[in-house]
C-alpha cells in the first residue's frame, strides 16, 4: 500500500485559493467543485480539495475514493515553481507530423 | 462569424489557459501554455493517468530533445480536448513530462491552426473564431 493510499479519504469545505495555499503549502492539490469566476478561466472563488501531495500523481492518487462522485478533477501547485519551463523539441518526421494532425 | 472570448493568466511571460481533457475514466483540467512555437499540443503523463490513459494507449512513439538529452513520449488520441471554448473529439496529443510543477501542457499549433486568434495581452483575454473549412 502506498503512502497516499494509507491516508483516509477526506474532502475539505469549499476554500478560497489563499486558504488552500495556507493549508497545503508547496504542494500539488487535487480540486473538485471549482467555482470559476469566468466559465473558461483559471481563477476561481472556491474549490474543495480531495487530494494533496508532492506530485500531481500523489494528489490524484488520494482522490481515487471520490472518483465515483466527481468526474472532473483539477490539479494545481500552491507554491512558487522552482524549475523553469523548458519547452521540449519533438523530433519531427513525416510519420509524426501525420500522426499529430487533427482530422475532423 | 461568432467570436468567443477566453480569459488568461500569465506566469512570467507565458500565457496560461485552462484545458479540459476527457478520457474513458473522467475529465481533468490543466494549466496549458499557449505556445505558437510548438507544433504539437503536449500534456504531462500525470494528467493522462487519472482519466484512464497510459503509454499502452499511445499509437505512435515520439522522441523529444531536452536539456538532458533525448527522451521518449507518445501520441495519444484523447476522447475530447476542450480549450478556448472549443471542443475537439479524438484529438492527438503528445504525452511527455515537461518537468514543471505548475504547467500541465502546451497548447500547440495542431490545435491553434483550426482558428483565428486575437491575443489581447493588456486585457488578459483571447478572442477566437473557428475557421470554416
Amino acid at each position: 500500500m502506498s503512502a497516499a493510499e494509507k491516508i483516509a479519504p477526506t474532502i475539505t469545505d469549499p476554500l478560497t485559493w489563499a486558504e488552500i495555499c495556507e493549508r497545503y503549502p508547496d504542494q500539488q492539490v487535487c480540486l473538485v467543485e471549482i467555482d470559476r469566476i469566468h466559465p473558461r478561466g483559471l481563477e476561481f472563488r472556491t474549490a474543495r480539495v480531495i487530494g494533496h501531495g508532492k506530485t500531481c500523481r500523489e494528489a490524484f492518487e488520494q482522490s481515487r475514493a471520490w472518483r465515483d462522485r466527481y468526474s472532473e478533477l483539477g490539479c494545481r501547485f500552491t507554491g512558487q515553481p522552482k524549475t523553469p519551463l523548458v519547452r521540449p523539441s519533438v523530433i519531427l518526421d513525416d510519420e509524426i507530423r501525420n500522426a499529430i494532425r487533427y482530422r475532423r | 462569424m461568432t467570436r468567443f472570448e477566453t480569459p488568461f493568466v500569465t506566469d512570467g511571460d507565458l500565457i496560461i489557459v485552462e484545458a479540459i481533457v476527457t478520457g474513458p475514466r473522467g475529465t481533468v483540467t490543466g494549466r496549458f501554455v499557449l505556445d505558437t512555437g510548438a507544433v504539437f499540443t503536449t500534456m504531462i503523463p500525470e494528467l493522462a493517468d487519472p482519466i484512464g490513459y497510459s503509454a499502452r494507449d499511445g499509437f505512435k512513439r515520439t522522441r523529444v530533445h531536452t536539456a538532458v538529452g533525448e527522451e521518449k513520449g507518445y501520441v495519444l488520441r484523447v476522447a475530447e480536448f476542450a480549450v478556448l471554448n472549443f471542443k475537439m473529439s479524438s484529438f492527438p496529443i503528445n504525452v511527455f513530462d515537461l518537468g514543471h510543477e505548475d504547467i500541465h501542457g502546451l497548447l500547440g499549433m495542431n490545435f491553434l491552426n483550426e482558428f483565428n486568434l486575437e491575443i489581447r495581452p493588456a486585457e488578459r483575454r483571447i478572442l477566437v473564431e473557428k475557421i470554416v473549412p
